[in-house]
């Protein structure tokens, strides 16, 4: 099946909402049914997995980078919003998480935009092409012309051909 | 560093997009058989961007063309089956006449055997005799001269021409005709080793039956 198909076609769609295992081929949804059956919804598939996991790890990095080294102690051990406190990022890093969250979103939303943008550009994937059959008869093959009638005769010299014109060709 | 975390976040999108698509690159192909322009239409409906991401170059012949790495990867393998060498055709022609003789032309001798099993013509003569070497795809014409001296025009035009393992045929339009008329057109599909034998009765009043043997050679 070729993305050119209506099926594919809405399945690169469903594509973005699907599960890891779906994107994988596995499972017996619909989705994933036509992703192990469909070559070129597989290659579209690993892409979404591929950018998804990239993104995955670019937040993680970012995560890590904006929350307290651990160990670190952010107010004062004994004051009752200690406890709290120590388990949370403090006021500060969850103001800079939330600023960073909205451009991250934008850019999660933007990827998986564009992602789209370049399967519905993309040209019919190239599937492989058969190799060109030679076309060799056992004996000739006639096709007789337009105001011509013929008589395709046999010999016994399994060679040789005759092919009789019967109404001589109009001028 | 918080401050420049959306900038990040804005690096991470190129970052990500850019890994994604690479973007085209051109790769010339060069072709041994095919000629530029049949190439170009083979390969036209692959390439992104059809024909203005193609270059076509007849000396030397060859195809530029623009595209991801994986789509010129295709286009490549694609290229290299059908860019080969088509087997070579030579095509011997004999006409022989039908009637009033009564020798045996040994040039003749098996096609006259297979024609004795047909027909009752008292004899057969070969008038005259041409060789044509053909290119697939290609249009080839010859003059032939019919007893009497009578003028004739022998016209070929070749299609396909299979060889694999150890079966061949050629694909083969023949028309013979007279400076007033058509005598034999048919368009038949020879098997290497076969021959036809295309004849018909009294083309003209004053002669006898007409035969153009058409003996392919595929090599």
């Amino acid at each position: 099946m070729n993305r050119d198909a209506p099926a594919c076609v809405e399945m690169r769609e469903r594509l973005l909402e699907a599960d890891p295992a779906e994107l994988l081929g596995e499972g017996d949804s619909t989705v994933a049914l036509h992703v192990a059956g469909c070559a070129a919804c597989t290659a579209a598939a690993r892409r979404v997995l591929r950018s998804q996991q990239e993104l995955a790890d670019a937040l993680s990095q970012l995560s890590d980078r904006a929350a307290p080294a651990p160990g670190a102690r952010v107010v004062s051990v004994g004051s009752a919003a200690s406890a709290e406190s120590a388990v949370r990022p403090a006021r500060g890093a969850r103001r800079s998480l939330l600023r960073v969250m909205p451009p991250l979103a934008a850019a999660a939303v933007l990827v998986l935009f564009l992602l789209q943008q370049r399967a519905a550009d993309e040209l019919p994937r190239l599937e492989p092409v058969p190799e060109p059959t030679a076309y060799a008869p056992d004996m000739p093959v006639v096709n007789a012309t337009d105001g011509s009638d013929v008589a395709v005769m046999q010999t016994t010299n399994p060679n040789i051909t005759v092919v009789w014109f019967l109404k001589r060709e109009r001028q | 560093m918080m401050r420049r975390l959306p900038k990040t976040g804005a690096m991470l999108v190129i970052a990500t997009f850019t890994a994604c698509d690479p973007g085209p690159e051109p790769r010339t192909f060069p072709l041994g058989h095919m000629s530029p322009e049949n190439a170009r239409l083979l390969i036209e409906p692959y390439v992104p961007g059809g024909g203005e991401n193609i270059r076509m170059s007849d000396q030397p012949p060859a195809l530029t063309v623009a595209a991801s790495a994986e789509r010129l990867e295709q286009i490549e393998e694609m290229l290299s089956r059908f860019d080969v060498a088509a087997p070579d055709l030579r095509l011997r022609f004999q006409l022989i006449e039908a009637d009033g003789f009564t020798g045996v032309d040994p040039a003749i001798a098996d096609v006259e055997a297979a024609l004795r099993e047909l027909f009752r013509f008292s004899g057969y003569r070969l008038v005259s005799e041409s060789m044509i070497t053909a290119a697939q795809y290609s249009n080839s014409n010859q003059s032939l001269l019919g007893s009497g001296g009578l003028p004739l025009h022998l016209s070929l035009r070749v299609g396909r021409i299979s060889s694999a393992a150890d079966r061949s045929s050629a694909e083969l339009e023949v028309t013979l005709a007279a400076s007033d008329r058509q005598i034999l057109n048919t368009r038949v599909v020879v098997p290497g080793g076969q021959i036809v034998v295309l004849g018909t009765a009294r083309p003209f009043e004053d002669r006898g039956a007409l035969i153009l043997v058409v003996r392919p050679e595929i090599q």
